[in-house]
């Protein structure tokens, strides 16, 4: 056992955060750590790795009892935290980042030697993590996924021997996480312990040997992930059953008109596009990052206009020349970067909700605030936002409803289409399943709707017909039970094509 | 149901503002101090004296709701001021008053359409026009003050509406309709929205560079109409009218709350920020302070009213 939280609690104003947890972490084992959003995981990795202290409890590393008052000290202990959103400089190069406040062991005669840090960097990344990236490459060049691993190369700088990932494979494709998981399964047999933090509970059997989940600020449950199943483990989280998350609903509706044809289109990468949105189906766009399949939502939001070829909507040619002019077509956009894109946090759930169709509630200029107020409840109470009031700020809310708010946007419209992007990233296993079920909804509205996504899970359960791009194309169009896991992964390779 | 939303920003006000606590304490020390202080007469002269800072300061506020700064407006007050002061005989009050505004909204405009449509940062913008503004006024008067002004326009900045003195009254209305106008119509929530969030506001359909625009361009017409309210109690336009002006406001803007990076904070915190400015500067002169002197305190006293919002903020996280 090398590291060990005893009976920590940690109390915000109005709620317990943690609970008396416990928590034993093994050297060489990767530990995974599951619960709801504001079940109190974060709480509890800011705890061990100094972001703030707790009420109660106390941590042991390596048998002997230890302070963790600040970040520098949890570092300087061997507990090193890869967060979420990654703080790289994107300006300074991999090396740099790497040993970013270290400069000191490399000084020559006064100087910083950045030959030797340089090799040094090349030597961490290569040899403990086995990928090889070109550390004088500034960050910025770099995928997600790589920064990721410079941000892992950065907490082993320090010789940690505690590895915390906070969600790492939220923003990765398949095959980038099977590069991070090779690199995880080298560094726990350097005998490193990792605690993995994740929504997805196939990584979790993929990857960890241990879980545990939290909900409510309570330890639930844990063992050894071997004993247990992936229904039990969601049922510990959400603590009710949920409906079974993979509906299929694969129903065939090719005598439907196209609501939105794409003839031809390209722009910037991506190449001679042709597809048609048939009238209340749920169409799935699949690919890897780079692929152009998020290209694809700005072309049709108004975000970018197509060099060449025609957008037509109900047979019509248009011209999507802005987001304003999108929506006035009847499109609505739920953008995947819903802190970046799509959220005002510090305004209130209603304002959220009712900011792009203010002009409904106009009279004689002035807004009339009963009306919105009216509407922003019937649409948040039909997504059942979990809110205090109307008026709570949306920065308060977990991310699963935020996201419902970045969808209650749209639907308060009243528009034809919906384009999703990454619709559950990021979100709660009981928040992903009442995204899936309010998509579901939609087209029962007879809304047609575009999800755009890399979970491939997601698409099988609620789309009807897949389109997969790689490198700019359109590689296949799936459609019905030829929507397999297995077909939607090898043709988002590009090793299918033509498939229908 | 509108005067309940204000009144959860003014409870709010209460409880979290530092810059109240100072206000209060400042009028209670006062109070004891001086015994003129407490008068009818002496808070409408506090209320009067406020009221060209608090036009210029709601322009300020909603251009920094957006996010963006103006640094310009005190050298559009001047040229504005110095151009309808030296036509007023020619073209009659009226005509030459108006004609100040529109030459504070066109600068403004120009402001925000650099601003807004290019991109341009706004800071390095506004401080260009106010370089090059302030500039123009010195060239328009040759340095010379404008005192040729009939006697009559001296209403406007020194008459009474009953006991109430015409700027306040004018203020205060300008005051009401920019509550009314951020808080109740789609160009004020845009407003705020664009300040949160700028790509979350163009993915939302709004036109983030029009709102951006008229946001400059309303303050460059506030700031002429507030210059217009200076010369008339001066009974002369100087071309170096409000050297200060933008930073007065600004300060007024911080203090009262409202985010320099926008999109928070409202318009009643820099009510009590721009009152809390005014009360300084009364007291300092019933104390008989020197008013060299007087500048200093009013930076320490600013810096003093942050640093206790910023303590009382970080202790409720």
């Amino acid at each position: 056992m090398i590291f060990e939280v005893r009976n920590v609690s940690k109390r915000f104003p109005g709620v317990q955060a943690l609970d008396s947890v416990n928590f034993v972490l093994k050297k060489g084992t990767i530990h995974a750590l599951v619960g709801e959003n504001g079940a109190g995981k974060t709480t509890f990795v800011n705890i061990i790795s100094g972001i703030i202290r707790p009420d109660k409890g106390d941590i042991y590393l390596k048998g002997k009892k230890v302070r963790v008052n600040t970040p520098a000290q949890a570092r300087m202990l061997g507990i090193s935290l890869v967060p979420q959103i990654l703080n790289l400089c994107q300006d300074m190069t991999v090396a740099e980042n790497i040993y970013m406040g270290q400069e000191q062991k490399f000084m020559h005669k006064g100087l910083i030697d950045w030959k030797s840090i340089n090799i040094s960097a090349n030597r961490l990344l290569k040899d403990e993590l086995g990928v090889d990236i070109d550390v004088t490459k500034k960050v910025m060049g770099l995928t997600v996924a790589e920064q990721q691993f410079v941000e892992i190369a950065k907490a082993l700088s320090f010789e940690s021997s505690v590895l915390i990932l906070d969600e790492p494979t939220a923003t990765l494709t398949e095959p980038e996480k099977e590069r991070l998981f090779k690199v995880l399964r080298k560094l726990v047999d350097k005998e490193k312990a990792i605690i993995y933090i994740s929504h997805r509970l196939d990584e979790v059997f993929e990857i960890a040997d241990i879980y545990m989940v939290l909900r409510n600020g309570r330890v639930v449950g844990t063992g050894s992930v071997s004993d247990i199943t992936k229904e039990k483990l969601v049922t510990m989280i959400v603590g009710e059953t949920v409906k079974t998350l993979s509906r299929k609903s694969l129903v065939q509706k090719p005598n439907k008109k196209c609501v939105l044809e794409m003839r031809n289109v390209s722009f910037d990468g991506v190449r001679d596009l042709s597809f048609c949105l048939r009238e209340g189906e749920i169409l799935g766009i699949a690919g890897l990052i780079g692929s152009g399949k998020s290209v694809v939502a700005h072309l049709l939001f108004g975000i970018n206009t197509p060099d060449t070829g025609q957008i037509k909507i109900m047979g019509e040619p248009v011209v999507l020349s802005s987001p304003n002019n999108a929506m006035r077509l009847g499109i609505g956009f739920v953008p995947a970067d819903r802190l970046h894109q799509a959220m005002f946090l510090h305004r209130s759930v209603l304002e959220n909700i009712t900011i792009a169709n203010l002009k409904r509630f106009k009279r004689f200029g002035l807004i009339k605030v009963g009306k919105e107020k009216e509407k922003a409840h019937e649409v948040s109470q039909r997504l059942e936002i979990k809110m205090s009031s109307i008026r709570e700020d949306v920065m308060y809310l977990s991310g699963g409803n935020q996201q419902k708010v970045s969808i209650a946007r749209w639907i308060s419209r009243t528009p034809r289409i919906i384009i999703l992007e990454e619709p559950t990233q990021g979100i709660d296993v009981k928040a992903k399943a009442q995204v899936r079920e309010i998509m579901l909804s939609l087209q029962e509205q007879g809304i047609s709707v575009i999800a755009i996504s890399s979970d491939v899970d997601e698409i099988i359960s609620v789309c009807d017909r897949v389109i997969v791009m790689f490198d700019g194309r359109i590689t296949s169009i799936l459609e019905g039970g030829e929507v397999i896991k297995d077909l939607v992964s090898r043709a988002e390779l590009g090793r299918y094509k033509n498939v229908v | 149901m509108w005067y309940k939303f204000d009144l959860k920003d003014i409870a709010n006000l209460v409880r979290k503002s530092g810059v109240l606590l100072a206000l209060i304490a400042l009028v209670v020390f006062l109070s004891i101090t001086s015994n003129v202080f407490f008068t009818t007469h002496n808070i409408l002269n506090i209320l009067r004296q406020v009221s060209v800072n608090l036009i210029l300061s709601i322009g300020t506020a909603i251009v920094i709701l957006t996010g963006g700064i103006d640094v310009s407006i005190g050298a559009i007050m001047a040229f504005s001021a110095v151009v309808a002061a030296s036509l007023m005989n020619s073209l009659g009050i009226l005509t030459a008053s108006i004609l100040g505004i529109f030459i504070g909204l066109g600068i403004g405009t120009m402001n925000g359409l650099a601003v807004g449509v290019l991109g341009l940062e706004p800071f390095v913008v506004t401080l260009s026009t106010m370089l090059s503004i302030r500039g123009l006024a010195y060239v328009y008067t040759k340095g010379y003050p404008v005192s040729d002004i009939p006697g009559n326009y001296a209403f406007l900045g020194s008459g009474y509406v009953g006991f109430m003195p015409l700027p306040i009254l004018l203020s205060i209305s300008i005051f009401i309709l920019a509550l009314i106008i951020l808080k109740y119509t789609p160009f004020g929530r845009h407003i705020y929205a664009i300040g949160d969030n700028e790509t979350a506001a163009r993915l939302s359909g709004i036109n983030v560079k029009m709102t951006k625009t008229l946001v400059y361009t309303i303050n460059g017409g506030l700031a002429a109409f507030a210059g217009l309210i200076l010369v008339s109690r001066l009974i002369s336009a100087v071309p170096t009218v409000g050297m200060n002006a933008p930073f007065d406001a600004i300060a007024a803007v911080v203090m009262g709350g409202i985010s320099l990076s926008g999109g928070k904070g409202s318009l009643w915190g820099m009510l009590i920020g721009v009152l809390l400015l005014g009360t300084i500067s009364n007291g300092l002169n019933l104390l008989r302070i020197q008013s060299f002197w007087q500048e200093v305190v009013r930076g320490i006293v600013i810096f003093i009213a942050i640093l206790i919002d910023r303590l009382r903020v970080s202790k409720r996280l």
